[in-house]
């Protein structure tokens, strides 16, 4: 079981509900409210938390993202990692792969690895939206 | 007499149950010392990817994967232009299975384009098998690659037994038929010529007996001919001498079992062997040294016939088959194409790393694979271009060179060269010939200066004028410039693409030794090194792997990582067992290092580097460093593109003075690999406390952009000239300026 901050908690109850994309706020915010229901909490140790954003993507990049964020999100470490590693070789400056790794490493629990690889992912230049997800992730180390 | 004969029975069957427990004890378990595997990194095919057909035509045939018409199963391609299809090989990697794919592939000049499958579908990537390059061997030198008996290609085992053992399945261990039947042979002949050794008899002399001759040996072959056979089933037999047989001889390295031997000869898998390579393995086994089919291929082809015949003879073939086969070429690889240590300086980098983790006892028995970072593309074109600019810089066979270049953003080790011959096994100068760098760490000195934006800026005048500084060790230090001229005021940022050594020693000690010194550790300089002012020209001895490691650190744009030559380490089951992935850590702010590397790139654009544009399209940004050391010792270049770091070096072993520069020299080294990769431009640092501004660079004054010599410079915010210098726009002009800057 993973032990969650408070802010990561609210987080991952948000994802989990995926209310948010609905635009059902308000029931998302009960959700936060409510502590999200413990059943919720039990189910995230196999099943893939949130649908990887790489589903679609059909190049080569895209296609090892996508499995290294659904190998990560159940708890297939050692693979997210070997494929993230091939990502990386295929596209060493992809600002991308170093944040997935920095997601990887602060599930891992090596939190100061993680902080350095999001550090690094933000020095080449991520566009507007990554860079929201590499800071949000450097608050919450 | 009774008695006689009884101690003879019991002594005997001693002697029996001894060798009973001799033969099951190293036939159950772990049967042979299976030394570790090194392969390179595989090579990924995708749309985007940058690579000649050419060198990826060159780099399936060193995989052995044969050019044929029609492509059908695996481990063949055909190529059709730029159209490329592949029948790739499955693989097991440390993260899963590949499976074998039939795969087309268009290029659009060195770049592919598009991958689809067979039905047309595009395909988002393929990874071909790796490569294997090499193994770490025990003493004895003996490898193999196991096999089991359901491996073998459809007519291996059929040929071996008519060829070697015909009554195999109807024995017990010894054939009193094949005895007598050589016996009949030999006594025709007048000595041996031919033998009756069984299968089992083969395997028990190969495995537990020595080479001798005699009587003795002979009855204890066929006592333990007859235990092994009353223990283990036909089959077992039969898979354990598949990969005992001994078969060849590479060097030192002793070429045992079929496995090897189909890669030894073939550099192919033994699965995909026809029957003519089938033929020939199984034409070897009768005495590999007088038939190597390298040495003798006559002999060899006469033999491989033979067998063929005996198959055709014995309906195990149809005799049209054999015919054809007949007809083929043996079919054998050159030796350079085995690939079997062909990057020993890169095998050297990888022992080195792997000793930190694992004994050597594990290394060379527990059959390891070892995925490593080599790129074979890159390996090649970094050999070449040591030879070939070495043997273009004259007649003087005994200047050496080395060279390493490394992933820009991962410090992936991708190649190693240690001498100019490739292959050459011996001294690695790249990791061991450490040698004084010269101008190499000069880049130090102005990053620490860099750091402290409130007193130096690239325009910064420095003073390039005489120095004479008290050594540390009881004398003067008065460098010189290589030209013996001293130029004065200079604005940083050209004191170091000009390479002035007066100027770096004056800004050094400024800034102070100690500061230097930290700034080489943060670069990643891990040997102390002494806090003597020559150090700030480079009198501290490096070896190129170091060095890279320094300018690593620039290239990524300020994050020190490890150079990694392996990836992963798996057991022999596959299981992964260790993971070198990427580490990194800031080591430098990003405004600070982008202003060096900004003057790195003046360095290429109109220092001492400048040369490389001769190679190089002049689009592509680089960044760079000339190293020379005294009376022209060493000549070093060091620097990096978007994707490479590659640092060159070229010096004799014996220390004598080369006539060469760094720009002379190693650059030509450099430029030449470069202009033969694909190459990226390097890309400025994401930093938001920079500003760029035109400047009058000799004046360290603003500029006007359209004033005679003006520059874009980065600043760190705050440490931009205020005042104009000279050529002034006036105020319209420049508030007109700054509204069409908005715009652009």
């Amino acid at each position: 079981m993973k032990h969650y901050t408070p802010p990561q908690f609210i987080v991952s109850c948000l994802k989990k509900e995926s209310f948010a994309k609905k635009g059902l706020t308000v029931l998302a915010l009960t959700g936060v409210l409510a502590g999200c229901s413990t059943p919720v909490l039990i189910q995230q140790e196999d099943q893939p938390v949130t649908s990887s954003p790489y589903e679609q993507r059909q190049d080569a990049l895209g296609t090892l993202l996508n499995q290294a964020w659904n190998a990560r999100e159940s708890g297939r470490l050692d693979e997210a990692e070997s494929t993230l590693g091939r990502a990386m070789r295929i596209s060493p400056t992809a600002p991308e792969v170093y944040y997935q790794l920095a997601l990887l490493r602060q599930e891992q629990g090596h939190l100061q690895q993680s902080r350095q690889l999001a550090e690094r992912a933000l020095s080449l230049g991520p566009g507007f939206m990554l860079e929201r997800k590499i800071n949000h992730l450097l608050r919450t180390l | 007499m009774f008695k006689l004969g009884l101690t003879l029975v019991v002594l005997v069957s001693a002697y029996a149950v001894y060798l009973d427990a001799v033969v099951t004890k190293q036939f159950e378990g772990k049967k042979w010392a299976i030394p570790a595997k090194v392969f390179a990194r595989p090579m990924e095919l995708y749309a985007g990817r940058l690579i000649t057909p050419s060198d990826l035509q060159s780099q399936l045939k060193r995989q052995g994967y044969q050019a044929v018409r029609d492509v059908s199963r695996p481990g063949t391609y055909a190529r059709n232009g730029n159209q490329f299809v592949i029948y790739s090989r499955g693989f097991h990697f440390p993260d899963g299975s590949e499976p074998s794919r039939y795969v087309k592939i268009d290029f659009q000049g060195s770049e592919v384009v598009r991958l689809g499958g067979r039905d047309g579908k595009s395909l988002p990537l393929l990874r071909l098998d790796p490569q294997p390059i090499g193994g770490i061997y025990p003493a004895s030198y003996e490898d193999r690659l196991l096999i089991r008996a359901s491996q073998a290609p459809q007519y291996l085992i059929p040929a071996l037994l008519a060829i070697e053992d015909r009554d195999y399945y109807d024995h017990f261990g010894i054939s009193p038929t094949s005895i007598a039947r050589a016996m009949v042979a030999n006594l025709k002949a007048g000595g041996v010529v031919q033998g009756g050794s069984t299968i089992t008899q083969q395997l028990v002399k190969n495995f537990f007996l020595t080479n001798e001759r005699t009587l003795v040996r002979k009855g204890k072959e066929a006592m333990m001919a007859l235990l092994l056979e009353l223990h283990y089933s036909k089959e077992e037999i039969l898979e354990t001498y598949l990969n005992e047989v001994y078969l060849g001889q590479h060097g030192r390295r002793a070429i045992h079992g079929f496995g090897l031997a189909s890669q030894f000869y073939f550099a192919q898998p033994l699965q995909e062997l026809n029957l003519a390579r089938t033929a020939l393995l199984v034409a070897i086994v009768k005495g590999p040294s007088y038939y190597d089919p390298r040495r003798y291929p006559e002999r060899a082809l006469e033999r491989r016939n033979l067998v063929l015949d005996v198959l055709a003879e014995r309906s195990i073939v149809p005799v049209s088959e054999a015919e054809r086969s007949k007809k083929l070429p043996l079919g054998v690889v050159s030796r350079e194409l085995v690939s079997t240590n062909d990057f020993p300086a890169y095998i050297d980098m990888v022992k080195e790393q792997l000793r930190k983790d694992y004994d050597e006892k594990d290394l060379t028995s527990e059959g390891l694979r070892i995925f490593t970072n080599l790129d074979p593309v890159i390996q090649r074109e970094a050999q070449k271009s040591v030879t070939s600019t070495l043997k273009n810089l004259g007649k003087d066979n005994q200047l050496q060179g080395a060279m390493v270049v490394s992933s820009a953003q991962t410090g992936d080790l991708l190649a190693i060269v240690g001498d100019r011959n490739p292959g050459y096994a011996g001294f690695n100068r790249a990791i061991e010939a450490r040698r004084p760098v010269g101008s190499l760490l000069k880049p130090a000195i102005y990053l620490t200066a860099l750091e402290r934006p409130n007193q130096y800026t690239l325009t910064t005048p420095v003073s390039d004028t005489p120095v004479k500084i008290s050594d540390g060790r009881g004398g003067y230090w008065e460098p010189q410039n290589y030209s013996r001229e001293s130029h004065g005021q200079v604005p940083l940022y050209l004191a170091l693409a000009k390479s002035y050594n007066q100027a770096a020693a004056n800004t050094g000690m400024a800034v102070g030794l100690s500061s230097v010194l930290d700034t080489l550790k943060r670069l990643g300089i891990d040997q102390n090194l002494p806090p003597y002012p020559s150090v700030l020209l480079g009198s501290p001895s490096l070896a190129p792997i170091e060095v890279a490691k320094m300018y690593q650190t620039i290239a990524s744009g300020g994050f020190r990582m490890p150079l990694r030559a392996i990836d992963a380490v798996v057991d022999s089951q596959g299981k992964p067992l260790s993971r070198y992935s990427l580490s990194v850590e800031r080591a430098f702010e990003p405004a600070p290092m982008e202003l060096l590397r900004t003057a790195l790139g003046i360095v290429m654009k109109e220092g001492t580097g400048r040369r490389v544009y001769q190679y190089v399209k002049p689009g592509i940004a680089l960044g760079g460093k000339t190293g020379t050391t005294n009376d022209l010792r060493d000549s070093w270049f060091a620097g990096y593109s978007g994707d490479l770091v590659a640092v060159t070096w070229i010096g004799h072993d014996d220390n004598s003075p080369t006539k060469l520069t760094g720009s002379s020299g190693a650059l030509k080294i450099w430029g030449n690999f470069m202009s033969n990769v694909p190459v990226q431009s390097v890309t400025s640092l994401d930093a938001n406390n920079l500003t760029r501004i035109w400047v009058n660079p000799t004046a360290n004054g603003r500029s006007h952009r359209y004033c005679e010599g003006a520059l874009q410079m980065p600043y760190i915010k705050g440490s931009e000239p205020q005042a104009y210098a000279g050529c002034k726009a006036d105020v319209k002009d420049n508030l007109f300026d700054k509204i069409k800057a908005w715009f652009e």
